[in-house]
């Protein structure tokens, strides 16, 4: 079915992008930039069957390009010579903002702590994907793959909020 | 051997229907499993309301007008693609309605795409459906949006419109006939009059009964909020006769 545009679109990137910026950014900055891409290119991508695989990995790009910027400012060390974590204070404040639960915030915090590959599929199911999105969207060549790695992700979180 | 992937599925509800017979069995002789479905279920009502939480935050000011912007892209899909609107009926007849009804369910419901329906116990479940559903503890009806979201409501409106013993009588002489990817028709009209299409998605087979699914070709507007459940059938040939064995609803 075509995607529909709303307000729950955008909740639903939301949702994704946390398991994008791997606790080292402001997933809404990402979404924020994910949209005006998607709105300064309506004509392109309005009618496209799958705005939100367009959307999710034009977040990936925003990030990529972000860590690549941090990376420059993180190259400036401290008197020990360890570089400088100049972002995660604000990933804090970003977990306080989203007003989550307690048992909520443990889960995504047990998220947090997991593999990139994790974080990313476990927000992609969390976001209510079916394995086909997932594939899509993760850009990963078999659907099995996709479900052992989910499969992998789900019992390491099981572990991990035990 | 079973896959974990399979038991994993099994738990989402999102095993093919023909696979969950060997995985049930496979569960039910090996505590190992067993201890793995429960892991997976736990872990899938887990996700599950994490993604439910963070998008019940309202979204922060820029965002919301970006959604805005993209609202006036396309028109709902209840209107771009059709609607059957069953809500209006409801409203019609819910005062109306005093009488209870029960339904039988071979399969129980299953709720979007992610994770559905946990099996019946008995193979049966019971619910009365002009109540609003609390989901019992053993039928869970997850992928909803938010916890107090309309599902009950939607399922009811659904029954309230949809006689099941006047679909499968309109269906039982012709469905064998038809092609995948065939539409057809049945007396059913929704409350603007409109004759409901249906769609032949699949043939499938389920415990040795030869089983198809089928789906209502157009979404359907099932209360006030909605904007639009796909809602598919699956029905089975028992004793010559077809019968609905599940109830598939996605948003």
């Amino acid at each position: 079915m075509t995607e529909k545009l709303d307000e729950n679109f955008v909740k639903s990137l939301v949702v994704i992008a946390l398991g994008i910026v791997k606790g080292k950014s402001d997933p809404y900055e990402l979404v924020n930039g994910a949209m005006e891409y998607l709105i300064s290119n309506k004509e392109k991508y309005m009618d496209h069957p799958n705005i939100k695989a367009i959307a999710v990995l034009k977040m990936k790009g925003l990030f990529i390009d972000e860590i690549r910027k941090n990376q420059k400012m993180t190259s400036m060390t401290d008197d020990e010579g360890n570089d400088l974590q100049v972002i995660d204070e604000k990933q804090n404040e970003i977990s306080e903002r989203i007003g989550l639960k307690d048992e909520t915030k443990k889960v995504l915090s047990a998220i947090k702590t997991m593999s990139e590959k994790c974080q990313e599929i476990l927000m992609l199911a969390s976001e209510g994907m079916s394995m086909q999105e997932m594939q899509e969207v993760t850009q990963v060549k078999s659907l099995g793959t996709v479900l052992s790695r989910l499969s992998n992700c789900r019992k390491e979180l099981k572990g991990l909020v035990a | 051997m079973i896959d974990e992937t399979k038991i994993m599925q099994y738990a989402d509800g999102t095993l093919p229907v023909e696979e969950h017979e060997e995985v049930k069995k496979a569960i039910e002789a090996d505590p190992k499993l067993k201890e793995l479905y429960n892991s997976f279920q736990e872990t899938g009502d887990l996700l599950f309301k994490l993604g439910n939480e963070i998008k019940s935050q309202p979204l922060p000011k820029n965002l919301q007008e970006k959604a805005d912007i993209i609202k006036t892209w396309k028109k709902p899909v209840t209107k771009e693609f059709g609607s059957f609107n069953f809500f209006g009926l409801f409203r019609i007849q819910y005062a109306g309605v005093a009488a209870a009804c029960c339904l039988m369910f071979v399969a129980g419901f299953y709720a979007d795409t992610f994770i559905s329906g946990k099996n019946a116990k008995s193979g049966n479940e019971v619910i009365a459906l002009n109540q609003s559903i609390d989901a019992p503890k053993d039928l869970k009806f997850r992928g909803i949006p938010k916890e107090d979201e309309d599902l009950s409501t939607r399922v009811t409106n659904l029954y309230r419109y949809f006689n099941q013993d006047q679909f499968i009588q309109d269906i039982n002489s012709t469905i064998d006939n038809l092609e995948i990817n065939e539409e057809f028709e049945t007396s059913l009209e929704d409350n603007d009059g409109k004759r409901v299409k249906f769609l032949l998605v699949e043939n499938f087979n389920a415990n040795g009964n030869n089983c198809k699914k089928v789906a209502f070709n157009e979404p359907l507007k099932l209360s006030e909020s909605d904007q639009g459940t796909d809602v598919t059938l699956d029905i089975c040939k028992i004793n010559n006769n077809y019968e609905i064995s599940s109830i598939n609803l996605s948003k």
